[in-house]
C-alpha cells in the first residue's frame, strides 16, 4: 500500500509539472510578446529546464522517490532559472506570464517539500521566493507588480505546505493500511498453523480408532480369544505404537516425529521385531520433509534388522537439542557386519538412507562388527 | 530352595497381576510368591523375597522414592518397572536404591535376566535405565566425566558393552566399571553420609550454613 501512495504521488507531481510547463506555451503565444534582453537565452533556459524536467522525472518514476541530491539539482536549477529569466525580461514585464519560471519554481518547491527532510524544504522555498523578488525588485514600481509577486510568492509557500499536509496523511494512512495487512497476514498464518496441528491430531486420533480402539473393542465385545497368537501379536503391535505416540514430545501432545517414528515401530511388530522407543525432547517443528525422511530412513534401518541382523529385538533412540538438531539411531545386537569387507554396501545402508538423509541436509553413519551388532546413527541437520 | 528366586510384584493392575504370574509360571528358576496392589499391602503380608518388582507409578499416588525405601527396609532388592520411561520418577527411584528399572513390553528374556541380576545383588544398567540417565538435564544431577557421558549415551542407544567398546576405543572391561561408576554416583546422591569423614564433611557443611544464616 505504501508503494503504491509512492507511486500515485510521483506521477502526479509529474503532471503537475508537465502543466506547469505546459501553460507557458499558449501564454506566450497569444501575448506575442516574447522578446527578452540577451538573444534567446530565457527559451534556450525553458528547453534546458523542460529536459531536465523530463530526466528528473524519468528518474523519480522509475524509483517512487527522490533523493536528495536529485531535489537539491532541481532547486538550484529553478532558482538561477527564476532569477535569470526575471532579470532578462524587458522593464515591467518580469511579472507577467512571460516568466514562465514561477510555475516550475513552485514545483521545484512542492518537491522539496514532498522528499526532502525538513530543513532542506524550507531552505529550498526560501531560496526560491528569494530568486523571483531579486529578479522582478526591478518592476516592483510598475502598477500591480507588488501584488502579482507577493501573490507569487505566497503561493509558492501555500502549494508547498498544502502538498506537505497532504502527502503526510496519504502516507500515514498507507501506512496504517500495511500495518493493518501485516496483522491479518499474521493471523492468518496463526489460524493456518492451528489448522495444520489440528489436522495431525485427527491423523493421529484417526491412527488411534484403527489400531489401539479397535483391537480394546474387539476384545471388549467378548468371544474373541486374547490368548489367541494373532490377539496376541495384535495388542503388542499396537501397544509399541502407544508406547511411542506418548513419549518423547515436551509436553503432553504428541509429536509430528514421534507419532511418524511410532507407526514406523507399529509396522515393524507387525513383522516380528521389537522395537524398544527411547524418545526425548522431540521438537515440534520439525519441518514434514525431515519427518518423512527421517521415517523412511529409520524404516530401512529396522527393515535390515529384521532381515540381516537375526535378533527380534531393537532399540530406536530418537533425541533433540535446544538447537533444533536431532539425532536418531536405530541399533540391534545382533549378528552385525564386517564394514571393512563393504558389506555395509549389500545391505542397502548406505544407498538409500544415506540418500535421504543429504536430501533433507543431514548425515547418517553406521558402525558395526560381526558379533556386536549394528547402530545407524542419523543426525539432522548435519 | 537357594536356586529358587522369590519374587514380589506390586501393581495396581490386578489383570496384569494375573498375567505376571502366567508369564513367569514356566521359568523355573524364579517363583511369583505374592502380588499386591501396593508396598502397605506387601509390608503387611510380612512376606520375605529376593527381588520385588515395583510398578513405577502407582495409582494410590504414592512416592516412587518412598515405595523403594520401604521395601529395602523389608530386606528386598527392587526392580523397578514401567511403560512409560517417566524420567524423573525413574532416576528417582534409583537414588532410593533401586537395583534397576526395564520397561514393561513383552519381551520375558530381558525380564528375567534383570531379575536374575538384581537377585544376586547386581544393579543391572538396562538401556532404558541408561537412557533415563543419560536425559537427566537437572541442576543436581551428579557431575559425569566426558567419558561416562559418552558410554551412557552409546548404552542408552541399545549398543551392547562390546559395541560400546570398540566405538569409544576401549575395553568392554572399562565400559562396564563405568556404567557402574555412574550408577553408584546416583545411589550416592540419595544415600546419608555413611563414613565418619563423609560425616565430618556433612557436619562442616551444616555449620557452614548455620554460620551464614546466623
Amino acid at each position: 500500500m505504501a508503494k503504491r501512495t509512492e507511486r500515485a504521488l510521483v506521477r502526479g507531481l509529474a503532471a503537475v509539472r508537465v502543466a506547469q510547463f505546459v501553460s507557458f506555451g499558449p501564454a506566450a503565444l497569444t501575448a506575442k510578446t516574447n522578446t527578452y534582453h540577451w538573444g534567446d537565452l530565457a527559451l534556450w533556459l525553458y528547453a534546458a529546464a523542460l529536459v531536465w524536467s523530463v530526466v528528473l522525472y524519468t528518474h523519480g518514476l522509475r524509483r517512487h522517490w527522490f533523493e536528495t541530491r536529485w531535489i537539491v539539482a532541481d532547486v538550484v536549477f529553478m532558482a538561477g532559472a527564476a532569477a535569470v529569466v526575471g532579470l532578462a525580461c524587458l522593464p515591467g514585464r518580469s511579472f507577467t506570464w512571460d516568466n514562465w519560471t514561477t510555475g516550475p519554481a513552485t514545483g521545484a518547491a512542492v518537491l522539496a517539500v514532498v522528499y526532502g527532510r525538513r530543513w532542506l524544504a524550507a531552505a529550498s522555498m526560501a531560496l526560491l521566493v528569494t530568486a523571483h523578488v531579486v529578479a522582478t525588485r526591478g518592476d516592483l514600481g510598475v502598477p500591480g507588480a507588488l501584488g502579482s509577486v507577493t501573490a507569487h510568492a505566497v503561493s509558492l509557500v501555500g502549494f508547498s505546505i498544502a502538498a506537505a499536509l497532504m502527502t503526510g496523511s496519504l502516507r500515514a494512512s498507507a501506512r496504517r493500511s500495511d500495518e493493518l495487512a501485516q496483522v491479518a497476514l499474521e493471523a492468518q498464518h496463526a489460524e493456518s498453523t492451528i489448522r495444520a496441528r489440528m489436522d495431525e491430531r485427527t491423523r493421529q486420533y484417526r491412527l488411534l480408532h484403527d489400531t489401539v480402539l479397535s483391537t480394546l473393542s474387539a476384545i471388549g465385545r467378548g468371544g474373541l480369544d486374547h490368548r489367541r497368537q494373532e490377539v496376541k501379536e495384535r495388542c503388542a503391535r499396537d501397544a509399541a505404537y502407544l508406547r511411542g505416540l506418548i513419549t518423547g514430545g515436551d509436553d503432553d501432545a504428541p509429536t509430528s516425529l514421534g507419532a511418524a517414528l511410532s507407526t514406523v515401530i507399529r509396522d515393524q511388530a507387525a513383522l516380528d521385531l521389537d522395537v524398544q522407543p527411547h524418545f526425548d525432547s522431540l521438537p515440534k517443528d520439525v519441518p514434514d520433509d525431515v519427518v518423512a525422511a527421517i521415517s523412511a530412513a529409520v524404516r530401512e534401518a529396522l527393515n535390515n534388522v529384521a532381515k540381516h541382523a537375526g535378533t527380534k529385538h531393537a532399540w530406536l533412540m530418537a533425541t533433540g537439542s535446544a538447537d533444533g538438531s536431532l539425532a536418531v539411531s536405530v541399533t540391534d545386537r545382533g549378528a552385525g557386519v564386517d564394514l571393512a569387507a563393504g558389506n555395509g554396501d549389500g545391505l542397502g545402508i548406505t544407498g538409500s538412507i544415506h540418500d535421504r538423509m543429504r536430501e533433507i541436509g543431514g548425515t547418517a553413519t553406521i558402525h558395526s562388527a560381526i558379533g556386536e551388532g549394528t547402530t545407524v546413527e542419523i543426525s539432522w541437520p548435519t | 530352595m537357594a536356586d529358587v528366586i522369590t519374587v514380589a510384584a506390586i501393581d495396581d493392575d490386578r489383570m496384569l497381576l494375573q498375567g505376571m504370574g502366567a508369564w513367569l509360571a514356566p521359568v523355573p528358576d524364579i517363583r511369583l510368591v505374592i502380588s499386591v496392589t501396593s508396598v502397605a499391602e506387601f509390608e503387611r503380608a510380612g512376606v520375605g523375597v529376593d527381588v520385588a518388582l515395583l510398578d513405577l507409578n502407582l495409582r494410590n499416588g504414592s512416592d516412587p522414592g518412598d515405595n523403594v525405601r520401604a521395601l529395602l527396609a523389608c530386606g528386598a532388592r527392587v526392580l523397578v518397572m514401567s511403560v512409560i520411561p517417566d524420567t524423573e520418577h525413574v532416576i528417582a527411584t534409583v537414588e532410593a536404591g533401586a537395583s534397576g528399572y526395564v520397561t514393561k513390553s513383552n519381551d520375558l528374556d530381558a525380564l528375567t535376566e534383570a531379575i536374575r541380576e538384581v537377585a544376586t545383588g547386581g544393579s543391572p544398567i538396562t538401556p532404558e535405565l541408561a537412557f533415563a540417565l543419560s536425559r537427566d538435564v537437572r541442576a543436581r544431577r551428579p557431575n559425569l566425566s566426558p567419558k561416562e557421558t559418552a558410554v551412557l549415551g552409546h548404552y542408552a542407544a541399545g549398543m551392547t558393552l562390546e559395541a560400546v567398546a570398540r566405538r569409544m576405543d576401549i575395553a568392554p572391561g572399562t565400559v562396564r566399571e563405568y556404567l557402574a561408576r555412574i550408577k553408584r554416583k546416583y545411589e550416592a546422591v540419595g544415600r546419608p553420609a555413611y563414613t565418619k569423614l563423609e560425616l565430618a564433611q556433612r557436619l562442616r557443611e551444616d555449620r557452614l550454613e548455620l554460620d551464614t544464616l546466623s
